[in-house]
């Protein structure tokens, strides 16, 4: 059988990234994709590989929909053995992370919420008031259309580079590591950029708010 | 304890980007400290704020298109979520004019709806997923091989007559659809009998999940949609689906 393995592009060395004047965000990158279909293909390495890149982001996920850390651990870990046995099982045929171990493991923290309120109900009717919701008041949480288009009008000044990378990590999902090698720029770069943006974002809504 | 971080440490964490000493000393002060566990919590959110932004970004690049959830490997987003419920996505759920027909409390459930249930008023179909889990939840249900079950989807619709449902059983990431006898009543809500078989799909004694899946007259659900249905979808292209869970217990002898 041929060794998909030996098929993955290396992630390269940082050398000079593309040109930034009129980037949009990075939506993917070779080794990522090379890693995604390993995955597919039953590769365990690869499971970890992936898993390592986007584990965080899921937790982040979660603690954001009023999970504890540890629950949130607990739900991603979860999730991902439930991805991958689905993968295992031929029930997937694209991966698309970390959007796929998110929604799975949303789905596993309702489910658990459903069973803590059933219990709660037992108890009084009023506690089931008292058992975190994962998906509690979206309506209040969702940006105004003002809020949106004043961190979108934020987001036109800033520098390419910078709405590059958050572009790359927030639209299409990328983790900082792969964004930095793609652009060829540190990891550490990448976070302190993203830090930055997310900085300036929060100022330009808050100063709305 | 130790004193309450900054929030510059919060990002740090959020970012992924604290050395393993920092991060481990940051997570031992959450274990005791409820209040910075809820202000993780908070900046967790900004960042699906972010996400939301961002995806903001790309639709207006694009154009205007509607927008796409991060990492959504399905037509439709899952769930309505901060981090991944684009604006008004749920248009995609009924046609534009169903919708606005189709609209207000809806609620799937089991056999029984707690008496005095009061159904909170949504005006769009995404939230009505949510609605449904909720009651869902407040739904104790359950059947036997042989034995019959029913489901309902509570709903207010002026347009009942141009909407058709099935029932969907979802097991291991997909979904098939059952042989149920579907009634639609003139406020708009729906009805489905069906019957637990020996051998057939509901069969197998435990919990199982259903979907009522809501569509306009005459759409077709494909292949695409029971994959969309059995992976969790709320939406997949005209279609709506509504989750419940139904328990099969031994007949008794």
């Amino acid at each position: 059988m041929m060794d998909l393995r030996a098929s993955i592009p290396a992630l390269p060395h940082p050398v000079r990234g593309p040109s930034v004047m009129a980037a949009p965000g990075l939506d993917d990158s070779p080794h990522l994709a090379a890693l995604r279909d390993l995955a597919l293909a039953g590769d365990d390495a690869a499971w970890g590989e992936l898993y390592e890149l986007y584990n965080h982001r899921v937790v982040v996920a979660l603690l954001g929909r009023g999970c504890s850390l540890q629950r949130a651990r607990e739900l991603a870990q979860s999730a991902w053995e439930r991805v991958i046995k689905k993968a295992r099982a031929g029930h997937l045929e694209t991966l698309k992370l970390p959007g796929l171990v998110i929604r799975e493991a949303t789905f596993r923290a309702l489910d658990a919420w459903r069973s803590e309120a059933r219990m709660a109900r037992c108890d009084s009717p009023d506690a089931l008031d008292q058992v975190a919701d994962p998906q509690a008041d979206p309506e209040h949480r969702s940006l105004s259309r003002q809020r949106l288009a004043l961190a979108l009008a934020r987001l036109e000044t800033l520098s390419p580079r910078a709405r590059q990378i958050f572009l790359s990590h927030h639209q299409h999902g990328l983790p900082a590591e792969v964004v930095a090698t793609e652009l060829g720029i540190s990891t550490q770069r990448v976070r302190q950029t993203l830090c930055e943006v997310r900085k300036a974002l929060r100022e330009a809504i808050e100063d709305e708010a | 304890m130790s004193p309450h971080p900054e929030r510059a440490l919060f990002e740090s964490w959020i970012s992924g980007s604290l050395a393993r000493p920092d991060q481990d000393a940051f997570e031992a002060h959450l274990h005791g400290c409820p209040s910075c566990t809820a202000r993780l919590q908070e900046e967790a959110r900004f960042e699906a704020d972010l996400d939301e932004v961002a995806q903001a970004w790309g639709a207006r690049e694009q154009g205007g298109l509607a927008l796409s959830p991060l990492g959504s490997d399905l037509p439709p987003e899952a769930l309505p979520t901060p981090a991944n419920r684009p604006h008004r996505s749920w248009g995609r759920g009924l046609k534009a004019g169903l919708m606005a027909s189709f609209a207000l409390a809806a609620a799937a459930l089991l056999f029984v709806l707690p008496g005095g249930s009061s159904l909170p008023d949504y005006g769009d179909l995404a939230l009505q997923g949510q609605a449904a889990q909720r009651a869902v939840a407040e739904a104790s249900s359950w059947t036997t091989v042989g034995g019959s079950y029913t489901l309902t989807l509570r709903a207010r619709s002026d347009a009942a007559a141009e909407v058709q449902a099935r029932v969907l059983h979802a097991e291991g990431g997909v979904a098939q659809a059952l042989d149920a006898r579907v009634e639609l009543s003139a406020n708009g809500s729906v009805r489905a009998r069906g019957q637990v078989e020996e051998g057939g799909p509901l069969a197998r004694i435990g919990q199982h999940d259903l979907i009522l899946a809501v569509g306009p007259e005459g759409a077709h659900l494909d292949e695409g949609g029971l994959q969309a249905a059995g992976a969790g979808a709320a939406h997949y292209g005209d279609w709506s689906f509504f989750r419940t869970e139904l328990t099969v217990k031994p007949a008794t002898p």
